[in-house]
């Protein structure tokens, strides 16, 4: 028994929507299907381009009047078919590759979203237009009444409007992308921020400002010095002064070069040297290529303040510190060394060891390690793994 | 006819002993300097040794502070006190009605110290030491430790409370395990470590010890017991023992 027409339409129609679901399904998933077995992009998004094309086409196959003929007065449903699904190839790989050239392009030039829009939506127009001068011929040679070129203007206008279809799923698709990116971006950017600020407010808490009982003695020092020894009153007050006006961090910065901070710490073991005096000496050895590599400021002070008050504990005896800062196999090395009793097994860390822990979270998480050591010398170790050039110093 | 006080001048810092003598000139018929100490050690030796009627005493020293140096003292000698910033020291002093000396020392300030101590003959005569360094302790902000020293051969390395997740015994090791992974070991037992560290970590098992404020989830085991996963990176999964069920139990409130 045949099929009446009604059931043969009903089961063309249901294709057709399963077709349309097909299609949408691949259409959402454009960017990420075959991402893994094909690796050059192009021919990955022309064979989805392509399954798209074939399957909206083919849904959209009833809407067009060429489908009732080929179904009903010239039995031609298969050749309509193959000819529809060539249309979807030939449209799919022209249109495509043209769309795909000219996006290339504009991306390179620097245009308003809007603009780029309208001349890709052009772009497809036409291509779309264009195609459909031989897909009339070869429709009419086919499925017509023989190889010509009518109803051409039908075809036009109606490419014109498949094309203007494509055009704006595409515009509809790329605006939506553009959204998403920029609330992404907006969101990113609103972390870092916080993220900064978060980063500020604690390292000011933490830029030890310099010791208040330091400051004291170093001034009941100047007091006597003033009237003892002048020239050595001038340069504790001078050093003061320098060291302050590191401490004051007018410019705000977070980093400094290891260069300035050993400058700094210098400059501190000048002023201990003076108020003890020769009960202290110190040295510092540099690499030089390391000068201008950037760590938290004031991460040094604190230690040296400590070693100097541990060398001390040692009385009758030079105290002798030591800052040594070189290229080690993991990075930059920070070594600050005195001769003071060892560093007890149960060594519970002061503020001053709390802070150097603190900065180097927040400026190098993850990319630190320091520790304590008692053999082959006292020293307090600091690696640093990976590191920031002040470029505008060199 | 005044008494002229056999004096002694204890700092760290030459150049503030020397101040102080220089000041001392003009009160030489009260003071007389018989000697100076550069720390503790040898301040306890020469006022043991000279016997002063009065001493300066630098609080800050780096062996020892001016409050060890007078509980080791048999004989106590009047003591005037100087300070450059301890705050809580001054409160104290205060309290006890004691003389001090702010750094850098005025003129004016240590006439008046002069002056009282020609008037009454003796002062600061009983320091209550004790009394003294318990008020400055109730002061001070008490130093909390907030990190686990761990040696490893020749070195110490310090782990922050913070970034501990978790401590396990191992045969007679215990390894302390960070947040990021790393491991760290120590020869201490894990009851040792449990009363070492502070009170947000808690033993859960004969094994275990975990950082309370790093687990991620809790799940109900069998009998009663739980299953811990942790927050560091491995998100590691310890079931919590049967005899130390009542004890974190009452901990987490269960």
């Amino acid at each position: 028994m045949k099929p009446t027409q009604f059931e043969v339409l009903a089961v063309l129609v249901l294709f057709s929507t399963l077709m349309l679901v097909a299609g949408m399904y691949l259409l959402a998933k454009m960017n990420s299907l075959f991402k893994r077995s094909i690796k050059s992009e192009l021919l990955r998004k022309n064979i989805v381009v392509w399954m798209i094309a074939v399957c909206i086409i083919t849904s959209l196959a009833p809407t067009t009047p060429q489908f009732y003929a080929a179904a009903f007065v010239n039995n031609k449903l298969k050749i309509f078919y193959l000819f529809e699904w060539f249309a979807a190839t030939v449209d799919s790989i022209f249109v495509f590759n043209i769309s795909w050239l000219v996006v290339k392009y504009l991306s390179r030039a620097n245009l308003s979203f809007r603009k780029r829009m309208s001349i890709i939506l052009f772009a497809i127009i036409i291509c779309s237009i264009l195609t459909s001068i031989p897909l009339n011929y070869l429709g009419n040679k086919y499925l017509g009444d023989g190889p010509s070129f009518k109803d051409l203007h039908v075809t036009l206008l109606f490419n014109f409007y498949t094309g203007c279809m494509i055009g704006l799923v595409y515009v509809t698709m790329s605006y939506v992308d553009l959204e998403r990116k920029r609330k992404l971006n907006e969101k990113e950017l609103e972390v870092t921020r916080l993220q900064q600020l978060k980063t500020k407010a604690e390292l000011d808490a933490l830029h030890s400002k310099i010791n208040p009982h330091f400051l004291y003695n170093a001034l009941n020092s100047i007091a006597d010095l003033a009237i003892t020894d002048g020239k050595k009153a001038r340069k504790m007050t001078i050093a003061l002064a320098d060291l302050f006006r590191y401490s004051i961090n007018s410019s705000d910065h977070n980093y400094s070069t290891i260069k300035e901070e050993l400058e700094m710490s210098a400059v501190y073991l000048e002023i201990e040297k003076i108020r003890f005096e020769d009960q202290l000496n110190y040295s510092i050895h540099l690499d030089k290529d390391l000068s201008h590599y950037l760590i938290p400021r004031f991460l040094l002070q604190p230690v040296v303040e400590n070693a100097v008050k541990h060398g001390l504990k040692a009385t009758g005896k030079m105290t002798e510190i030591d800052i040594t800062v070189k290229n080690g196999s993991d990075g930059l090395q920070i070594m600050v060394a005195d001769n003071g009793p060892a560093f007890p097994d149960e060594l519970t860390p002061g503020y001053g060891v709390k802070s150097i822990y603190d900065k180097l979270d927040l400026l190098f998480p993850g990319n630190y390690e320091i520790h304590f050591k008692n053999q082959p010398e006292k020293k307090v170790v600091m690696n640093i793994h990976k590191l920031m050039k002040n470029e505008s110093a060199i | 006819m005044n008494q002229l006080f056999k004096t002694i001048v204890i700092d760290d810092e030459p150049a503030a002993r020397r101040l102080m003598r220089n000041l001392l000139q003009e009160h030489s018929d009260v003071v007389e300097i018989i000697g100076e100490a550069s720390n503790g050690k040898e301040a306890i030796e020469k006022i043991g040794k000279l016997k002063p009627d009065l001493v300066f005493l630098d609080i800050q020293m780096p062996d020892l502070t001016g409050f060890e140096v007078i509980e080791k003292l048999s004989e106590k000698p009047n003591i005037i006190f100087t300070t450059a910033y301890e705050q809580y020291a001054i409160k104290a002093f205060e309290t006890f009605s004691i003389d001090y000396l702010l750094k850098p020392i005025k003129e004016e300030r240590l006439a008046q110290s002069i002056e009282k101590l020609k008037k009454f003959g003796r002062f600061n005569q009983s320091i209550d030491v004790n009394g003294l360094q318990e008020i400055i302790r109730q002061f001070q902000a008490p130093k909390k430790a907030t990190a686990l020293p761990i040696k490893t051969g020749d070195r110490i390395n310090l782990i922050r409370y913070e970034n501990i997740a978790y401590l396990e015994a191992q045969d007679k090791y215990v390894c302390v395990f960070t947040l990021e992974g790393q491991k760290y070991l120590t020869d201490q037992s894990l009851t040792i470590m449990e009363e070492k560290l502070p009170s947000n970590f808690c033993r859960i098992h004969r094994s275990y010890i975990i950082n309370k404020e790093k687990i991620r989830e809790m799940h109900r085991h069998f009998s009663g017991r739980y299953l811990f996963v942790m927050d560091d990176k491995a998100l590691t999964r310890i079931t919590s023992g049967r005899t130390y069920q009542d004890v974190f139990r009452s901990e987490f409130g269960l």
